[in-house]
């Protein structure tokens, strides 16, 4: 059902965490009598889509709709109403119109699961209403960390670096914690904690004080995860705003992937493959409602899955995209001489065997083959986009901190051609960080500058951008200068084809939290670490969480296994705190690919974001 | 064999035996005689109740005043009731130890055992118009009940205070008195067995009417004068007034038999005995003044002379015998103990018995007996094992279990995990049996019970100290026991240091696991000592749970402060919400303000409910920018900027952002100017940027206007420039944007001009510029405008290898010849110079 989650071998086995998920859901759904209909706000559609198949719904009978202004038209049987809603206040008010579109006689029932947690707030907005009355079970669905592929969670929080800098509403850090200890729950204790940043720092403190409760977690041996980074995006944000260069990096900056999917114009597609497709993936938005609209884009657009189940995009989408090419092309010549080389001179036993067995594989590879082609195509025609090589040489003068202090000439000719707002913003953000803060003039420069070209408005998103630390007036300490030249952040003699350094997926720049994870693998690295990152914000942690010795001490048994387990790769659960992107992710799986570091890796993220929707997180009101 | 143990007691009743188990002798206060009183008892060895018995006549001592007093089987007084309502009619035990009072006008008053009263209801309104005569408590599959027969001889049950009462059919014929009746339970129903003159009616409930059995004697009688229904529900024995005795099941359909017992005197009280073996009953003990009568099934009997008074307890394996000055158990004699300690026994327990006894005596005849039961020797340890847990005596238990450690010696592979629970609990049991604690239970009462209940039974009458030994040692959990004995250092110690010092001492032991200190801080709270509960919170590591109780106790400060302490923010929000319910908006903000992360969250709250809220927090806050961005954000959403500059502005420059009130001057006086620009070119120019306004008069030509403006706003001459090549060449006024190219020495350099050219697809005008350019970039911008001769030449003589390889690969050059030679040509030499 869940072909990616399986990975090849991971010792951390995340269809674990789908499977409980799951069952949650389903024992949510079955304490609820009678026929039901779920009701699905938009936002939960691709996270219901990670841990669930639409023939767990068939099988109930439960038909699902999106979460409209009207209440969808429902057959009479069906007596119950269940919202699968995040708890936003402002989508309480729809519930409330469909209660009360809802003919009085119908003995129909409400009810809410909320997630991951029931927010009073909204549940006052419907007593306010009136309405609570209508709602059976107003219950929570804690479901935090949702695997979406063998080695990354994600809790699909795309606002929450937003709320804890902006709002300093911290929801997001309480339910990061809350996820931490699920995890271990699942998974068993972890015993070593290392991590940087102030709500990396905050994250840890809750979950330990939420674990203390946990005992199980305390007895017995550890649990697969071996140690703990976490990594508060606030100590890079460099990375966040830098351009992607590899393939999944740059289909996620262009077309956005959302929950493992991709939406393209089926044009751009062989038409045979469409029918094919749709069956694993668009299992939610297939069962809905609105036929009319689903029609409409089933024939001009197209959605891919994208995730590593499928063998050709799992060695793909780490590589740079200079690669990819390269890769594609060599794909196509082996499937060619492939199917070539098997129609002569071949028995027909041989040929039945070939047709029976090899065919179908080959075809799915040659399917999957012209599909990425396609995108890779598409990406083509973006990346020699002029603009976009431009943004990119300005953006790499950025990162080897050239001219810094002084206006930039480039920013500057953007602005006077009314770029829009959000590229210049971000090449803004990014000199800012490289150059860590800019002069008090500098700053005031840029700003009337904005204000001239964009309006008096840009006023309120320079205030949200400064909230957020990535405008702000100069510090002492030059991080980013500093930790360039220390931690080799930009290399010199970079390779983008079978790189020997995570820099690749820059081209030449290593994401900050990646070099960190890499420096922490060496031996004694943390320590060493430990004085070379006192610049970035934020406190350094470390923590272990050892096992509470029983009387009696029967404890020495696990001592003589663990050295005859030194072969065995050490899991590391990294954990970012406010996002990370497909590059860091990338970095990370280059990291485990190499045999001697000896070490896997599950990535846990609020969300994974790039620089588009990380700077529009941060500009909306 | 030798009798040694016991056997005296023991007494025949053919053909079983049965035997008389002596218990702690009661201490009955001086001035309590059993004799004119009323006695209820409840089983298990629990609390017994006594009352005056308005029946007899007694001489008066102290107040008149009735009184119900309480006391535990060691004859300890627990509590008492003075009893200040109407006629008593009735009272009985409950299964959970509370003793149930009927009064006569049917109200029924509940007290728990130290005569604190815990509820009273009513029998329904009939009942207690028509008023009642009797009643009788019962227990049922649901717990225990009342029954009450009112004066007109209807017969109503109550199962608790929550449930209505149901009413049982009437009685046909009821002229005539009932002399006697009993409750019956039979699965989930209960029913009421009437003895009346010769007949017995039985009412069930939801029949119409009762159905009655006569002829149920064989010998002459005037009446059933008693009804008694054995501990199972599953036997009945009837007694007349001639003295004659009818066993027999309790559907009346099998008779046991019919014993004339030959007494003319009031029976006291009728019970069944309970096989300690099964749940079955097969003898009846029957109460005399001063005389004691066992009668079983096979119509045999066994009688005693006894003290003037007692009160007969049925239990779950035998029957109980309270008097003045004793307290014994009649139960039916177990096979076990009689196999061991019969005379003249055959049994291999016997001969292990006494193996072991000559093995103590280092006699050789310990081996002799041993091999009589050698073969057997298995069984013979389980019986010891059983027979110990049966007995009373402490010696005896252990004479029995050294001899199953004797025996088990013989035995390969012998499981001890019986013998070691059997000795862990008769461990317990003994301590129950005490005086002190005074809860005489046999094994199978102890094991039907369940150690939970016993516990908490125990932590109910205070025994806190033994309640925790009892269950560390049979391993169960006890901080529970501890947190019940904190509830009640709470309610009854004055001083709130004190209690909370004892409290964390005792709790301090790192092995008492899962105390929960809310709990106990909100017994606190209930009795009205929030200092106290407060005090206990402290103790509680986790936060989140203080803040329920905090709440309860309008501590707003705290539960703030426990709930960010926490970061649980939905918490906080609860906490904020519950918070504007009850205080004064200003009392809030100051309360929440020492509490960054609350005061996030109201913000919040407030931005998403209630947007004027928010200028109060930040009046509050002195949070000038935010009251800025505040109008700000109101003007945009009313469109109303223009009027609200000033106050923005105002707002800004207190909020230490020069430059942004600076700009917000600088808005309205654009305002400004476009109204008079528009009045003048009507361009529409009201509300666009500075830059947007030089734009549109530029595109009007107007470069006058133009200029005014960027001199009036300081735009810096790079951007006046870009905007004035844009505009020349989007207008094709080429000469212009030559002319302005030489004016002066371009401060944005040539490439907008040739960027802008391109745009236009002006090609011949973009080859002005591009030699104007950095020479780095007159490739990049000779290959943009597809000018490949001159990108070739260019490249080559920059040497620029780099871009020669890229043109090398465009498709113009592949398809022109003569361009693809020349590429060649050229890397060829730049190869070739290297």
């Amino acid at each position: 059902m869940f072909p990616h989650l399986k990975g090849n071998g991971q010792r951390v086995n995340l269809k674990l965490l789908q499977e409980a998920a799951c069952r949650e859901l389903v024992q949510q759904l079955e304490g609820i009598e009678g026929a039901k209909a779920i009701v699905l706000d938009e936002a939960m559609i691709g996270p219901l889509d990670l841990v669930t198949r639409p023939k767990l719904f068939a099988d109930r009978g439960i038909r699902l709709f999106a979460l409209r202004p009207e209440l969808p038209q429902l057959e009479r049987e069906v007596t119950n109403v269940v919202y699968v809603v995040r708890p936003k206040v402002a989508l309480m008010e729809l519930l409330v119109r469909h209660v009360k579109s809802s003919p009085s006689g119908s003995g129909r029932q409400f009810h809410i699961l909320f997630l991951p947690r029931r927010s009073c707030l909204c549940v006052s907005q419907l007593e306010n209403a009136g309405v609570l009355g209508s709602f059976g079970r107003i219950a929570e669905l804690p479901w935090n960390y949702l695997p979406l592929d063998a080695d990354v969670v994600t809790m699909e929080l795309g606002q929450a670096f937003r709320d804890v800098s902006v709002d300093g509403d911290t929801s997001s850090l309480y339910q990061t914690a809350v996820g931490l200890v699920q995890l271990q729950r699942l998974y068993g204790r972890i015993p070593k904690i290392y991590g940087k940043g102030e709500q990396a720092h905050r994250v840890w403190e809750h979950a330990k004080q939420l674990g203390r409760d946990e005992r199980s977690l305390y007895h017995g041996d550890k649990g697969v995860i071996d140690q703990l980074i976490l990594l508060d995006r606030s100590i890079d944000l460099l990375s966040p705003l830098a351009t992607q260069l590899t393939y999944e990096g740059l289909i996620d900056e262009f077309f956005g992937i959302r929950q493992n999917k991709v939406t393209l114009p089926a044009e751009h597609f062989p038409s045979e493959g469409t029918a094919v497709s749709g069956g694993g993936g668009g299992g939610v938005s297939s069962s809905r409602g609105d036929e009319g609209q689903s029609l409409l884009t089933d024939s001009e657009k197209k959605t891919i899955l994208l995730h590593s189940g499928e063998p050709l995009y799992a060695e793909l989408r780490n590589k740079h995209f200079n690669e990819v090419t390269k890769l594609l092309a060599r794909k196509a010549r082996e499937i060619h001489a492939q199917m070539h080389a098997t129609s002569q001179d071949r028995s027909v036993q041989e040929i039945k065997s070939f047709v029976e067995n090899l065919l179908p594989q080959l075809m799915a590879q040659k399917k999957a083959t012209s599909e990425h082609t396609a995108i890779a195509g598409l990406l083509h025609e973006q990346v020699n986009a002029d603009a976009f090589a431009d943004d990119l040489a300005a953006e790499q003068e950025f990162m080897v901190c050239a001219d810094l202090d002084k206006p930039s000439a480039y920013i500057e000719d953007q602005i006077a051609n009314k770029a829009p707002l959000r590229t210049v913003l971000r090449l803004l953000c990014l000199q800012c960080t490289a150059a860590s803060g800019f002069k008090d003039k500098l700053l005031s420069h840029y700003k009337r500058e904005l204000v001239h070209v964009y309006g008096l408005e840009v006023l309120l998103t320079l205030s949200s951008l400064e909230k957020a630390g990535l405008l702000h007036q100069q510090t002492e300490s030059r991080a980013y200068a500093v930790l360039r030249k220390t931690l080799h952040l930009t290399v010199d003699d970079n390779v983008e084809v079978n790189p020997k350094d995570i820099s690749y997926v820059h081209s030449f720049y290593a994401p900050l939290t990646a070099r960190l994870v890499e420096h922490s693998l060496k031996p004694l690295g943390w320590q060493s670490l430990k004085s070379q990152i006192t610049n970035l914000p934020g406190p350094t942690f470390e923590d272990f969480q050892a096992q509470l010795v029983g009387i009696g001490g029967r404890h020495a048994g696990p001592l003589i296994s663990e050295g005859s387990l030194l072969h065995v790769p050490r899991v590391v659960l990294v954990c970012f705190v406010g996002g990370c992107t497909f590059a860091e992710i990338a970095a990370l799986r280059f990291l485990a690919a190499q045999e001697d570091n000896n070490v896997e890796f599950l990535i846990a993220t609020t969300k994974v974001i790039n620089k588009h929707s990380f700077l529009d997180s941060l500009m909306g009101s | 064999m030798p009798i040694m143990y016991n056997t005296g007691e023991w007494f025949k009743v053919r053909p079983d035996y049965y035997r008389k188990v002596e218990l702690a002798t009661p201490d009955w206060p001086l001035d309590l005689d059993l004799e004119y009183m009323l006695v209820v008892a409840a089983p298990y060895g629990g609390p017994l109740a006594a009352t005056r018995d308005p029946t007899k006549l007694v001489p008066v001592k102290g107040t008149a005043r009735p009184m119900v007093r309480i006391f535990d089987t060691t004859g300890r007084e627990t509590g008492h009731i003075l009893w200040n309502h109407g006629k008593l009619i009735a009272m009985g035990w409950s299964d959970t130890e509370d003793l149930i009072c009927v009064q006569e006008n049917a109200t029924v008053f509940v007290f728990d055992m130290f005569g604190r009263e815990k509820e009273s209801y009513s029998i329904g309104d009939e009942a207690s118009v028509t008023k009642i005569l009797e009643a009788k408590v019962f227990q049922s599959s649901a717990g225990t009940g009342v029954a009450v027969m009112t004066t007109s001889g209807r017969i109503f049950l109550k199962q608790n205070s929550n449930k209505t009462e149901r009413k049982l059919p009437d009685i046909p014929n009821s002229s005539i008195n009932c002399s006697c009746w009993e409750i019956v339970t039979e699965g989930r129903n209960s029913y009421c067995l009437l003895g009346r003159e010769r007949e017995i009616i039985k009412l069930f409930p939801g029949e119409t009417v009762g159905t009655i059995t006569a002829n149920l004697f064989e010998k002459p009688h005037d009446k059933i004068i008693k009804i008694s229904v054995s501990y199972n529900h599953q036997h009945l024995a009837l007694y007349t007034n001639t003295g004659l005795l009818w066993l027999g099941s309790v559907d009346m359909r099998q008779k046991y038999c019919e014993f004339d017992t030959g007494r003319k005197d009031m029976p006291l009280q009728m019970e069944w005995i309970m096989n300690t073996h099964n749940s079955e009953a097969d003898a009846v003990v029957i109460s005399y003044p001063s005389y004691l009568l066992i009668v079983n099934r096979k119509a045999d009997r066994s009688d005693f002379p006894y003290d003037p008074m007692m009160f007969l307890v049925p239990e779950m394996d035998g029957v109980r015998i309270i008097t003045q000055s004793s307290h014994e158990m009649i139960q039916r004699l177990p096979k076990c103990v009689e196999n061991i300690f019969a005379v003249n026994s055959q049994e291999p327990a016997s001969y292990l018995f006494e193996a072991q006894k000559k093995f103590e005596e280092k006699s050789y005849k310990s081996d002799e007996y041993l091999s009589m039961c050698r073969d057997k020797i298995d069984l013979a340890v389980k019986e010891c094992i059983q027979a110990a847990s049966f007995e009373f005596c402490p010696e005896t238990q252990k004479s029995l279990l050294r001899t199953a450690n004797f025996g088990k010696g013989f035995i390969h592979h012998h499981n001890p995990d019986e013998y070691m629970r059997i000795m862990r609990i008769l461990r317990v049991l003994n301590t129950l049996r005490h005086e002190r604690i005074g809860m005489p239970l046999s094994f199978k009462q102890f094991s039907h019970l369940n150690p939970e209940v016993i516990l908490s039974r125990l932590v109910f009458r205070k025994h806190y100290a033994v309640a925790i030994q009892v269950a560390k040692h049979l391993n169960l959990p006890e901080s529970w026991i501890l947190e019940h004995w904190a509830y009640h250092k709470v309610m009854n110690d004055p001083n709130d240091n004190e209690v909370a010092r004892k409290i964390t001492e005792k709790f301090k032991n790192p092995s008492v696991v899962g105390i929960s200190f809310c709990n106990i801080a909100s017994k606190a709270h209930q009795a009205g000592r929030d200092e106290l509960a407060i005090k206990l919170l402290e103790l509680e590591p986790r936060t989140w749970l203080h803040v329920p109780l905090l709440l309860k106790m309008r501590k707003f400060d705290r539960a703030v402060g426990s709930a960010t302490q926490s970061g649980d923010t939905e918490l906080i929000t609860q906490v904020l919400l519950e918070m504007k319910m009850h205080m004064m908006l200003s009392n809030l903000h100051m309360t929440i303000r020492d509490y960054p992360l609350a005061l996030n969250m109201y913000k919040k709250i407030m931005r998403e409910s209630n947007r004027a809220g928010l200028y109060g927090i930040y009046n509050t806050e002195s949070d000038h920018k935010a009251i800025a961005e505040y109008y700000f954000q109101n003007a945009i959403e009313s469109k109303s900027l223009e009027s609200n500059l000033s106050p923005i502005g105002n707002a800004y420059s207190q909020g230490r952002c020069p430059l942004e009130a600076d700009l917000c001057a600088d808005t309205s006086r654009l305002l400004k100017l476009q109204k008079v620009l528009d009045a003048k070119y009507k361009a529409g120019l009201n509300g666009m940027s500075v830059h947007d306004t030089i734009l549109a008069l530029l595109q009007l030509g107007e470069l006058k206007e133009a200029e005014r403006i960027r001199n009036e706003f300081k735009v810096p001459e790079r951007r006046f420039w870009w905007l004035r090549v844009l505009t020349l060449s989007e207008r094709s006024k080429w000469d212009e944007l030559e002319k302005l190219s030489k004016s002066k020495k371009s401060p944005i350099g040539y490439d907008p001009f040739v960027e802008v050219c391109l745009k236009q697809n002006n090609i011949v005008e973009a080859r002005k510029y591009i030699p104007k350019c950095r020479d780095q970039r007159k490739v990049h911008w000779f290959m943009r405008a597809n000018l490949w001769e001159e990108a070739l030449d260019c490249a080559f003589e920059q040497r620029d290898l780099h871009s020669l390889y890229e043109l090398q690969k465009k498709d113009a050059l592949v398809n022109d010849r003569h361009l693809l030679s020349k590429v060649c040509g050229f890397i060829a030499a730049l190869e070739s110079r290297k």
